[in-house]
This record gives C-alpha cells, structure tokens and sequence, in this order.
C-alpha cells in the first residue's frame, strides 16, 4: 500500500480544518425516559407528554419524548399521527378547551421542528372530557398531550 | 418499486401489514442505495419495530440516508452521537449532524446543539483513529451511482475532521481514486468502474498538528 505523504493530503486537510472551524415539578410527572441500550422495549403504542398547571409550554426534559416519538415515524408510516391534548378538571370548560388545544398545538410544532410532515397529523383539542386518570380530576397525569399514530 | 412494495407491505395496503416483511425488502432497497429505504431500515431498527432493536445498526442506515442529504436521517444520528447510543458517545460528531440537519430544515436541531458539550479544550492527548463500517473488509459492492463509506468515531482530544481515502489496487502501485474530507462520519462517493479497491479514513486534530488512520479496508465492486 502506498505509504502517506504529509505533504500529498495531510497539510491541505489541516489548512482547511482550520478554515472550517429544567429541573421537573414535583406535581407533574416525570418525563418516561425512552430505553437507550440494546434492552429496550419495543416501540410503545402511544406516548404522553405532561405539563405544568396551566402551561402549554413543553417542559426541556420532554423534549426528548418528542425526538422519540419523532424517532418512531418511517417515510410512510405511520399514516396519521394524532396529538391529543387534554387538562385537568380545573378552570372552566371553555379555558380547558382553549388550554387543551395550546397543548396539542404545541406538540404538532415540536414534532413538525422534528422533520415529521405537518400533513401527517390529526390534531385534538379534549379539555377535561377525556382524563387519563378519571377517578381524580386534578390528577397532574390528565394535564397531558397524548401522541398516537396508525 | 422495490421501496413501494416495501410501503404497502408496511401499511397492509393489499392485506394485514407485515413489518418484518416490509424491514426486509426496506433492507433489501436500502443495499442498493436508496435513500428513503435506508432511512426506514434505520428507523425500524431505532425503534425495534419489525425487527430486533439494534442501534449500531441504525446509526449505519442513518448515515448512509443522511449522506444522501436526509435531514431526519442526520437529526436522529446526531441524537445517537450526542447519547452515545450504538456509537460511541462525541459531541463532535452530534453537532457535525444535527448541524447539518439544521442547515436542511430540522428546525429542532438547532436548541439540541446548544445543549452539547462545549467543544473540547486543546489538550495534549493524541487523536484516535475512526473506525470503518462499510463498506466492510473483502466485501462485493453492487456496483452503485455513487459509492457510500460509513465510519465511528470517538471523541476526540481537539476538534476534528476526517479525511478518507479510496485506492485502486488494480494500478502498480495502488493510487488514489477518490479523496474526501468532512466534518461528519458518512460520504457518499464518486461512482467507481469495477475492480479492486481498498479505503480507509484519518481523524485530523488541525488545532494539534496530529492525524491517526483507520486500518486499510480493501473491497471489490
């Protein structure tokens, strides 16, 4: 094999080397932290993100369910994802409803960021009519954006 | 059409959806180049759907999709990088992707970047050599448009490229065929006649003069 030559290609490549060059709330759930060795579990059928009360802003330890959520989705499958959001059983229905949709909107941005086409989406605004955990309204587990996709 | 049956196989278009069926012709799609394909044979090994959850594996197919310029293939390489997840862990490399994602419209790319390490401090130590993944040694390459080369890396002493080199072992003596230099750990190459080559790839510290080179790969097209 041809011996290297610092001058054939090293140099050159080093002259253009050198021009080249939240911590969680104690009310909300912690985000799931998707499996990151060989014994991870298979693909999950839906994945929740939590909020803060009130808040539709996607919490920075969440934003790893995002990527893998988006990390699930081939060019082709699945057809349709669909984003839920949901809250509480407190505040009025009307704000619910205008909250659920902040929270669901907020999730189809984060994962339309991730290279997910827009068109790919069914997006849900529920309010407090489909809890989580309907045996307690004020669960922090209802105050969530449910991805799923088929 | 290749890739289309994979689809419809993949959506149960003509029947019950089968994804171990669909990742083997997805496979079989991806081998010969296509881009789209490798990207869904990485996506299904990243997520164990269809076939066994492999992240080596899927950090290859996502190297090769992303050479070929898809975006989604580099974002999700460069999370693989950053995690140390199937590769080794170099924020280098995660931000030499999720850059490059970010240039091609991954608007995600760009907050994931600032949450890397800083780049690392000069420092003494010497840079490692990267490791070749495909083509793999003596391999029979079906001839493509243009030939893809695929690499680790660890992190590195100082900020780094890397420059690969393709020979010809047909010519007295070997000479090189295609050169190449990057920031990040896949190339697509020009497209190569039949024949005997081998090619391998240096890690070059530009900041500490120092370079280190994988072990000759020889291969056949």
């Amino acid at each position: 094999m041809r011996p290297i030559h610092l001058a054939s290609f090293l140099l050159p490549a080093l002259l253009a080397a050198a021009s080249a060059q939240a911590a969680p709330s104690a009310a909300t759930p912690p985000a799931a932290a998707p499996g990151a060795s060989d014994a991870k579990p298979a693909a999950p059928d839906a994945i929740d993100i939590y909020f803060e009360v009130g808040s539709a802003r996607i919490r920075s330890e969440d934003l790893a369910q995002l990527d893998h959520a988006a990390r699930l989705y081939r060019d082709g499958k699945p057809i349709l994802m669909t984003v839920a959001g949901g809250t509480d059983g407190s505040g009025s229905p009307q704000g619910n409803l205008r909250l659920s949709q902040a929270r669901a909107d907020a999730v189809f941005h984060g994962l339309v960021a991730r290279g997910i086409p827009a068109d790919r989406f069914q997006i849900l605004a529920k309010g407090a009519t489909d809890p989580a955990v309907p045996d307690n309204a004020q669960d922090a587990r209802n105050r969530r954006a449910e991805i799923t996709w088929k | 059409m290749l890739f289309a049956d994979a689809v419809a196989v993949d959506l149960g278009t003509h029947g019950r959806p089968d994804a171990e069926r669909a990742f083997a012709l997805y496979s079989q799609a991806a081998a010969l180049g296509l881009a789209p394909a490798q990207l869904n044979t990485a996506v299904m090994l990243d997520s164990g759907r269809g076939t066994r959850h492999d992240p080596a594996r899927a950090a290859t197919y996502y190297a090769l999709a992303a050479s070929q310029g898809i975006a989604r293939a580099a974002y999700d390489l460069g999370q693989l990088y950053a995690d140390g997840e199937g590769v080794p862990a170099n924020p280098g490399l995660a931000r030499a992707w999720l850059g490059y994602a970010a240039a091609r419209g991954i608007s995600a790319a760009a907050s994931r970047i600032s949450s890397l390490p800083a780049p690392p401090a000069e420092a003494g130590a010497a840079p490692s050599a990267p490791t070749p993944v495909l083509p793999v040694a003596d391999a029979t390459v079906a001839r493509q448009d243009a030939l893809q080369f695929v690499w680790t890396a660890a992190a590195q002493p100082a900020p780094a490229r890397f420059y690969l080199q393709v020979a010809s072992l047909d010519t007295a003596p070997p000479h090189d065929v295609f050169t190449a230099q990057t920031d990040l750990s896949a190339v697509k190459g020009a497209a190569l006649p039949h024949g005997r080559y081998a090619w391998r790839v240096f890690t070059v510290c530009q900041s500490l003069a120092r370079y280190a080179a994988s072990p000759w790969v020889p291969f056949s097209l």
